[in-house]
């Protein structure tokens, strides 16, 4: 054990050697697909031990320090460190990042087994796993920017995986750049920060952030979440998740959904100091702690909004997530305001916890959801749910697994652990008094139905597709075994949040948080009226899926409420238009502006300005060669002027002062 | 110094590789016998030669941590370009002695410690350069060689006439770089306001053509466009570099105060430079202007960390003229080794060349990464220790908050970088394929050498930068201390 914790770093290095390995395997032989499985395998099983052990560290001694630092370079006599510490928060995010990474690589054996290119598929996964967990491991800015950024070009590489198809390499594209816009902001946090703390050490810059003026620490913030924005895919750069499922299925369970999108939100919890500090309102008595929730609560819904229409079974998952991480992002901004004197003097954040806690069963959750997507789609080979119907005759694992996940999301009472985090969410914006809760309640409902609309459209009623009954079957062990191991604590995980858990056991226990002096308050009973709501929205939503795709005749036909609600049904479909959007400014102001700064470059500065000099030039010398007349008298005269003109210059201009 | 017998280079691809080579084991040699722990301010290294004593002329080099890493770098950059040539049949005698000349003419730019010297190596460099674009370029290498030589030959008698100033006005009375450097107060003493800037303004112009510096930059593009594939490399590799070295080295040097008073111009300038470069990259339709244009962006990071006027910004800048070099050098040789192959760099014929060249694309995506800044590799170094230290500027009022603005408007730089590389990456290896392209061959083993080499200092810095930066450092510290006042 104490291995483990003295070297904690090492957990990151394992999956690293492993995609240098694979690597450099792959250079010297093409078809190295097999060792390349078992050094991924290998690397992750060995960070997955590292991992459990750190958290068991942390677990039996909540108070011990585990950290350290590397030189990386010096400037002026400033040292930039690569500096690593765990806390309870990341020894629990090590955890899920090692476990989903182990089940995902277990399942792509079988999933993989026919593509081109495997060695590189793993290589990839290594370098996600190894960047992932720099994130989760850094304690300073600098390292978390650096595996902010990694784990956005692991991503890169593996929406890209196939790359003969155009859409992969178009998403992969947009989902860097979109990606980079977030950055774009964070960096500038970052330098904020770094300016007027003039640490990048999360400890110091959070001891300091007192010292800020009000105005700028809150634009920093905002600048800060502008990087969660991209990263976790919040309204309004959303738009690269669902096209990011042209990646391999796997990929979309481990990157698009458990891990790296919810580095959004493990970076806002980490960092939770300085935006709790940030008491001086953006505008009126806007907080940026408002701004957040506002933000994630846009997400919710638009999200949500947009998934109850999709048909292809990924996009509605895609979309399914970016709603989810909006309602985490919404939890974590709610906020008790302490007043001392009438004046705001600090921010207790009321769902700290319960967007952590949604963290860790969405990702038990949904990558365990794509996982059976995975499955169904290497059954019928399509996306496109209109092609499935009544698969759950020849796939019962698959389909009773997506059913736990479906209830666990949609928040099934009691024994799913959708629910007890869910209810965590909507009790602290209930703390909270936020007007937000009736839209999470409203996109809660939402989620109820789309997500029973695709249990019921693909695993129920009779079979649509095209393919031959008789071909479809579940997946072998290699890929039903992860699906089994997600289930687990996809319905149990929620029992560490529960008001009957034991204090030891309780994740309020082990995730507290700390910084001021004011502990969020703690419900030990169910609040009546919280439950009521969260009741209310599963039986309405799992309701109105049922009405319409669940039951032998339809109570309610699809067809008839989309032309009843034909604008907004038009709306969703297009997902209320964003990406059009883009590609407008993208296509008119950005290449706009290309084309403008090449035009002038090409014809006024080149053109114009350069080769017009040559050409005057040599006009120049063409008319000046008639000067040459040769007649003494001509160049005397000549001599004389010019003579007399410097004289006359040397004594009006004030050159004499310059020499 | 021995770095100088290259000069004597007899013909052929092997003997140029071997004098090149030797070369770069002693800048290595020399790299590792510099003292890290000698004051910053010592040139090492220096010998001392009269060469025309009558008009008080020498032979003095040496080499500080400035200049070190940019010998190191030529040296490097040239050796990879000899075995990038290693295809170049015609009139190769010629070829191989032109370049080595021109490795001749850069390193005594970056070590020549006499004004004099200086010009004449500056001057030493570009003959062979007109040569190589104008005889193995392409097809309109002479419009694009005049154009080079033209540019850069304008604005050398800039400095050489900014030099003869020095000697005849000042009191010292002396081309000794050393010497001027030393007695920096008395330099410009009996100087008029107005000579200064002009002396300062027609240096930094010089150099700003070399750098480039928008709006001076146009001859950028058509030279590397027509340039064989190495002298490319060479071009964006190392010879940009000299324009940013002469900045700092004079300058900073003789002019500091004047230099830190034109800090809001640098920074601006170096906006422009990474944002125009960036959107003309994204407007281009031809492999190689992309990349000739990504360069014009990259370097405006230079002079955007040379506005911090602090040791972050100047060591990421300083950097970033190593790390420039080495990911631009590599991309140059990958669009070589695409135009090798199919004989065209038009974006609309190329595509899904990745079916062909696996090895290849999986190696350009590397080098594209690591063209946008992605971190352990060395691009991500110097832009965050350049957006941070230009960020914290030292100085003053106003000044400070245009500078950080500018700071901010350049870091759109970073969406833009990204944009149009892996736009570039997608256009030439993803995606559908062209029937012609079916018999293309992958990467071969002298390629995958140069590149091999490349990358790996690429990573190595991008992960462990210490190991460069600890000779930077103490030199950008002393380059500083000049200043009139300096900030954290």
């Amino acid at each position: 054990m104490n291995l483990i914790v003295q070297n904690a770093w090492l957990v990151a290095i394992f999956p690293l050697i492993a995609a240098l390995l694979i690597f450099l395997a792959a250079a010297v032989d093409r078809k190295s697909a097999r060792l390349a499985m078992g050094l991924s395998l290998s690397g992750t099983t060995l960070a997955l031990l590292w991992s459990v052990g750190l958290l068991l560290a942390r677990l039996g001694q909540p108070e011990q320090e585990i950290s350290g630092a590397m030189r990386w370079l010096t400037a002026g006599s400033f040292d930039f460190e690569l500096g690593w510490a765990i806390d309870n928060l990341s020894a629990m995010m090590l955890g899920v990042v090692t476990f989903i990474s182990l089940l995902v690589q277990i399942y792509s054996m079988e999933y993989m087994a026919h593509e081109e290119g495997v060695a590189r598929y793993y290589g990839a996964l290594s370098v996600f796993t190894f960047s992932m967990l720099l994130l989760v491991l850094a304690n300073n800015l600098l390292m978390l920017y650096a595996g902010w950024e990694l784990v956005g070009v692991s991503s890169y590489l593996l929406i890209g995986f196939y790359t003969a198809k155009p859409e992969a390499g178009a998403a992969a594209k947009k989902a860097f750049i979109v990606n980079r816009i977030g950055d774009f902001g964070f960096l500038i946090g970052i330098m904020i920060l770094f300016y007027m703390t003039g640490s990048l050490d999360f400890a110091t810059v959070t001891d300091n952030i007192g010292k800020l003026p009000g105005l700028t620490l809150a634009i920093a913030a905002v600048l800060l979440f502008w990087g969660p924005i991209g990263k976790s895919a919040q309204f309004p750069l959303h738009v690269w998740l669902p096209d990011a499922m042209e990646g391999p299925t796997p990929v979309s369970a481990l990157i698009h959904a458990a891990t790296m999108v919810a580095a959004g939100i493990y970076m806002v919890a980490k960092l939770m100091p300085i935006f709790a500090s940030a008491t001086t309102p953006l505008f009126g008595s806007f907080l940026v702690l408002d701004f957040i929730a506002l933000i994630g609560g846009v997400t919710a819904l638009l999200a949500a909004a947009i998934a109850v229409t999709q048909t292809d079974i990924k996009r509605v998952l895609a979309y399914s997530t970016v709603s989810q991480l909006g309602f985490m992002m919404m939890a974590l901004g709610m906020y008790l305001p302490v007043y001392d004197n009438g004046s705001l003097v600090e921010l207790v954040p009321l769902g700290y916890i319960a967007g952590l806690f949604h963290l860790l069963t969405h990702a038990f959750f949904k990558a365990m959801l794509f996982l059976c997507a995975g499955s169904v789609i290497h059954a019928v080979h399509s996306n496109e749910m209109p092609l499935m119907g009544g698969l759950r005759k020849y796939m019962p694992v698959t389909a009773l697994t997506c059913l736990a996940g479906t209830a666990s999301i949609s928040g099934l009472p009691f024994i799913t652990a959708g629910f007890w985090s869910k209810d965590e969410l909507l009790l602290a914006m209930w703390d909270a008094k936020s007007p937000l809760f009736w839209l999470a309640a409203l996109a809660a409902v939402l989620t109820a139905f789309y997500m029973f609309r695709l249990y019921f459209m693909t695993f129920e009623g009779a079979y649509r597709g095209e393919l031959a009954p008789e071909k479809l079957h579940d997946p072998g062990w290699a890929m039903k075994a992860p699906l089994l191991i997600l289930a687990v604590p996809s319905l149990l995980a929620g029992f560490i949040g529960t008001p009957y858990t034991p204090k030891d056991l309780h994740i309020h226990h082990f995730l507290h948080y700390s910084h001021g002096h004011t502990a969020a308050p703690h419900h030990s009973g169910l609040v009546p009226a919280v439950l009521i709501v969260s009741l209310i929205v599963f039986v309405l939503g799992a309701g109105l899926a049922w009405a319409m795709y669940g039951s032998r005749k339809p109570l309610l036909s699809p067809e008839q409420l989309a032309t009843r609600l034909k604008p907004l049904h038009e709306a969703s479909l297009h997902r209320f238009y964003i990406d059009d959007a883009y590609n407008f400014v993208v296509r008119w102001l950005v290449m706009g502006l290309a084309r403008i700064s090449h035009f002038v470059d090409k014809y006024i500065l080149d053109g114009m300005l350069v080769n017009g000099t040559g050409l005057f030039t040599i006009a120049g010398s063409e008319t000046l060669k008639y000067t040459q007349t040769g007649r003494v008298q001509t160049y005397l005269l000549t001599l004389i002027i010019i003579v007399v003109l410097l004289l006359l210059a040397f004594f009006w201009l004030p050159l004499g002062k310059v020499i | 110094m021995a770095l100088f017998k290259s000069n004597r280079a007899h013909f052929y691809h092997w003997l140029a590789a071997f004098w090149s080579g030797l070369t770069l084991i002693l800048s290595l040699v020399l790299l590792s016998r510099y003292d890290l722990n000698a004051a910053g301010n010592a040139f090492q290294f220096v010998d001392r030669l009269p060469w025309m004593p009558q008009f008080n002329l020498q032979y003095q080099v040496g080499v500080d941590g400035l200049s070190l890493p940019m010998v190191l770098l030529t040296s490097l950059i040239v050796c990879i370009a000899v075995f990038v040539s290693w295809q170049t049949q015609e009139r190769s005698r010629l070829y191989f002695a032109m370049l080595l000349i021109m490795e001749t003419g850069v390193l005594g730019v970056f070590t020549s410690l006499d004004l004099f010297l200086f010009f004449v190596m500056w001057e030493l460099e570009l003959i062979p350069m007109y040569f190589l674009i104008g005889i193995w370029g392409g097809p309109r290498r002479e419009y694009a060689a005049i154009k080079f030589i033209l540019y850069t030959l304008l604005a050398s008698t800039l400095m050489f006439m900014c030099f003869l100033a020095i000697y005849f006005l000042s009191p010292l009375q002396t081309f000794d770089v050393i010497t001027l450097l030393q007695n920096q107060n008395n330099l410009l003493a009996g100087m008029g306001r107005p000579l200064q800037i002009a002396l300062f303004l027609s240096l930094f112009i010089c150099f700003a053509v070399k750098l480039p510096v928008v709006p001076l930059h146009t001859w950028l593009p058509d030279a590397h466009v027509e340039a064989p594939t190495a002298i490319s490399v060479i071009l964006a590799g190392v010879l940009l570099k000299m324009g940013a070295y002469g900045m700092l080295r004079f300058n900073l040097g003789f002019f500091p105060d004047m230099m830190y008073w034109m800090a809001v111009a640098l920074a601006v300038l170096g906006m422009i430079n990474i944002l125009y470069g960036a959107l003309l990259a994204l407007a281009q339709t031809d492999m190689k202007r992309v990349i000739a244009y990504s360069s014009v962006s990259h370097m405006g990071f230079v002079l955007l960390g040379l506005a911090a006027f602090n040791p972050i910004g100047l060591n990421g800048a300083i950097l970033q003229m190593f790390t420039h070099g080495t990911i631009t050098a590599l991309l140059f040789i990958f669009v070589g080794v695409v135009y090798d192959r199919t004989h065209t760099r038009d974006l609309a014929q190329l595509g899904g060349l990745s079916q062909r060249m696996p090895l290849a694309a999986g190696l350009f995506v590397i080098t594209a990464l690591a063209a946008v800044g992605a971190p352990g590799m060395s691009g991500f170094v110097s832009e965050f220790l350049i957006f941070t230290g230009t960020y914290g500027n030292s100085l003053e009022g106003l000044n400070h908050f245009l500078i950080q603005g500018a700071t901010i408007a350049s870091a759109l730089g970073i969406i833009l970088a990204a944009a149009y590389t892996l736009w570039l990456v997608r256009r030439v290896f993803f995606g559908p394929m062209a029937e012609r392209w079916q018999e293309l061959s992958d990467i071969n083993s002298t390629e995958l050498v140069t590149v091999t080499v490349l990358m790996i200092l690429v990573f190595v810095l991008g992960i462990y930068p210490a190991l460069l930066v600890d000779y930077i450092n103490p030199a950008s510290e002393h380059l500083l201390s000049w200043l009139p006042k300096v900030g954290g």
